[in-house]
């Protein structure tokens, strides 16, 4: 039974080259996979913004779309958080909720789903240069992901990676309607998650969420400062061969190759 | 739209991130707290089983309140405490003046206690001609300066040395000074003769044993110790959660609470009070005030579990907002994730008949919090702060009208129709495309002012895949 791929809509949107990583990513896995074109949101905005009953039809919809799959499969963690939360959601009715909760053990985040389910580690990617890691606020402390994405780095050939995490683990200041409520003290977080990256001494970080990426992507930008995001998909998906030799800037190229194309 | 607290925050918030030497202090004075606790922990393999056992302790507290609370008031009887009950902080602050003035005491010393901050006591006393000099060092130095405490265990921990010294030498307490011992002895010096002249000593109380009648201080100076055994009076004010059924239960309490508070091993000072000294000796006279002031409101709330808060701090310490902004900014008594909680409901104006406070949702300061988690996860009490401030927030929002709900009605429409879902994204993209790009970064200023918007791709992923994948369509 193929493996369903949700894909969060900032990245159907924003950010398709992520999405086209982790296509490739399975592919070259050998993974069976599907993506069901008519999927919409995880509801989630909705939800943090205090409107749970609202964050209802999509929930609906996406056990329409995907109830019936052994494993679902995404490269957006705060998505998989939301689809876990969606048996406490108010006016389910009691088969609903079974459903959901039945489903929710077989939503897995990208690195997850790779290490946890797949028991791969290394995935054959080649990424010369110095990369941080930053943990998402819901990947690392709703979902316990932590070690996956870390492991599946530190075997990416010529990659070295370093933490810019201070030990504290500071959220990236997104946070849904909280980066637009507040935005001032928003932009505060940014800043401190750009000040561990350069203190880490590298411009390159890895995340396993595009809304934390997108965030500290606009934040560098608007500041000018030196800022390359990449979600752990397309440092995944990068190939030994199409990379040989190549510079971290080559190699970078390559994947910002999919979003000109 | 933004509640009216909030819009406050944001205020005080950016004026705070301006100040760069503010914003120095209370990242460096958190994130050293945070070390320190981080490296005890890796030597406490007991931290968690402590953490379920507080909660038990705390749930079953929460369960049998009333019961527990009568049964201390007979147990401190029986040991010679007088038991007062204060239903607002107005009675609170009623009950002490009548005590203090009964005594004939019109010089106090006071311990570190957010309570008293709560029912603003040291307002009350001064109207009344009282001196009260807080004995905390880091209270003494917001007394000073006129202000409340920044954080609920670092009253000051928004200033640094240089700061400090330059407050004490304008106060004439001593010479210049940076270095932290050189300031603490000029507190000590000033103190030591209020505390000598003092003829009631006021102080809360972190807990309150049922089964003994014992009042349980804990502490890092030493004040709290001469408050409460210097003076012949002693007032004690405690809100009615901070009652515990059994001695025993303060064994993980005392490991985890000096952890987190201040990254300690334990407290310096652990004082467990049970009644007057024989005459001649300390106190001859000991009153305990329980305060209810909205708890029992806020018992009866959605948002009830953080009535089990030790007021440890350390939620504080690791939310990035209270980091970056300070306590100030929150504009309560209480800061933080709990403060967000608490404000409703306590340190406001008295609760109206019926429950829900003045301060009410319609205030909520619920949409301060960016819903990581941090909060939860370092929380001796295994508090959900984050779901107890979403759940404040979903009421917020479900009481502020159809407005607020408006976009989220077309939201939710929109994600059940995955045409119209696939041609809201298109609309998207041309929006941040010349030449519309510029028009959207008007309409989109909160977002803008701060960050620059996202580039838009030439296609959508489900475009892209359709052409390079299109057997992966399902
Ligand atoms: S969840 Fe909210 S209140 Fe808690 S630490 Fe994070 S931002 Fe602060
Ligand atoms: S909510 Fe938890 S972490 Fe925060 S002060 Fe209370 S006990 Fe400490």
């Amino acid at each position: 039974m193929p493996v369903l791929l949700l894909v969060p809509c900032y990245i159907e949107h924003l950010r398709p080259a992520i999405g086209l990583a982790t296509a490739r990513l399975l592919e070259r896995l050998g993974v069976d996979w599907r993506y069901p074109a008519d999927q919409t949101c995880c509801g989630q905005p909705a939800y943090n913004a205090g409107h749970p009953d609202f964050a209802l039809p999509a929930a609906r919809h996406f056990l329409r779309r995907f109830g019936s799959a052994e494993r679902v499969v995404s490269p957006s963690a705060s998505c998989v958080a939301m689809l876990r939360r969606y048996p406490e959601l108010p006016g389910l009715s009691p088969a609903e909720r079974a459903e959901f909760a039945a489903l929710a053990p077989r939503c897995h985040e990208l690195s997850d789903y790779l290490v946890n389910v797949l028991g791969r580690e290394t995935v054959g990617a080649r990424w010369p240069g110095r990369v941080a890691f930053q943990d998402g606020c819901h990947a690392l402390r709703e979902l316990g992901i932590a070690e996956a994405p870390r492991r599946l780095l530190a075997a990416v050939e010529g990659l070295e990676l370093v933490e810019a995490s201070d030990p504290e683990r500071e959220c990236c200041g997104f946070g849904g309607v909280f980066a637009v409520k507040l935005p001032e003290l928003s932009a505060a977080m940014a800043d401190a998650r750009l000040a561990a990256l350069a203190a880490a001494g590298t411009d390159t970080l890895a995340l396993t969420d595009a809304s934390c990426l997108l965030q500290l992507e606009g934040r560098a930008r608007q500041r000018g400062r030196p800022f390359r995001g990449l979600h752990l998909a397309e440092i995944l998906a990068a190939e030994g061969a199409a990379q040989a030799g190549a510079t971290g800037g080559a190699a970078q190229a390559g994947v910002a190759g999919d979003t000109a194309a | 739209m933004s509640a009216p607290a909030t819009r406050d925050f944001r205020r005080r918030s950016t004026a705070a991130l301006a100040d760069a030497e503010l914003h120095a202090n209370l990242r460096r004075a958190t994130g050293q707290t945070l070390a320190k606790r981080r490296a005890l922990l890796a030597e406490l393999p007991g931290a968690d089983a402590d953490r379920e056992a507080i909660a038990a302790i705390r749930a079953q507290s929460h369960a049998a309140r009333e019961a527990l609370l009568a049964q201390a008031k007979v147990q401190l009887a029986a040991a010679g405490f007088t038991v007062h009950e204060a239903a607002d902080a107005a009675a609170a602050r009623a009950l002490v003046l009548a005590l203090l003035e009964a005594a004939g005491a019109r010089r106090v010393v006071k311990s570190k206690s957010m309570i008293t901050e709560e029912i603003d006591l040291n307002t009350a006393l001064a109207d009344a001609g009282i001196e009260v000099v807080e004995t905390d060092l880091g209270e003494f130095i917001v007394q000073q300066l006129g202000q409340r405490p920044s954080h609920i265990t670092a009253p000051a921990l928004h200033l640094n040395r240089r700061q400090i010294g330059a407050l004490f030498a304008e106060r004439g307490l001593g010479p210049a000074s940076e270095d932290p011992e050189a300031l603490t002895a000029q507190a000590r010096v000033h103190l030591r003769a209020k505390f000598l002249a003092a003829e009631a000593g006021i102080t809360g109380a972190n807990f309150v044993v049922a089964e003994t009648g014992t009042l349980v201080l804990l502490e890092n100076e030493g004040n709290i110790g001469l408050s409460s055994s210097l003076p012949p009076l002693h007032i004690a004010i405690a809100g009615i959660e901070k009652v515990l059924p059994r001695l025993a239960d303060l064994d993980p309490l005392l490991r985890l609470l000096p952890l987190n508070a201040t990254g300690q091993r334990a407290g310096s000072y652990t004082s467990l009070i049970n009644g007057p000294a024989p005459a001649g000796d300390g106190p001859t006279a000991r009153h305990v005030i329980f305060l209810d002031g909205g708890r029992r409101a806020l018992a009866a709330s959605p948002e009830a579990e953080i009535l089990a808060c030790l007021r440890c701090g350390s939620c504080l310490n690791v939310c990035p907002c209270f980091r970056h902004a300070g306590g100030h900014a929150y504009g309560g008594v209480y800061p933080g994730p709990l403060g967000i909680l608490l404000a409703p409901y306590l340190g406001g104006a008295p609760a109206p008949a019926g429950g829900a406070s003045a301060h009410g949702p319609a205030t909520s300061l619920a949409d301060v919090c960016a819903l990581c988690d941090a909060c939860a996860e370092i929380c001796p009490a295994e508090i959900p702060l984050p779901t107890l401030i979403w759940k404040a927030r979903t009421a917020r929002e479900a009481a502020s009208g159809a407005g607020s709900a408006r976009p989220w009605r077309l939201f939710a429409a929109l994600t059940a129709r995955p045409r119209a879902w696939r041609f809201a994204g298109a609309l998207l993209r041309l929006a941040l495309k010349p030449p519309l790009r510029g028009l959207t970064a008007r309409l989109a200023p909160t977002w803008n002012a701060e960050r620059a918007l996202p580039a838009a791709p030439a296609r959508s992923f489900a475009a892209e895949l359709a052409r390079r994948h299109p057997g992966r369509l399902a």
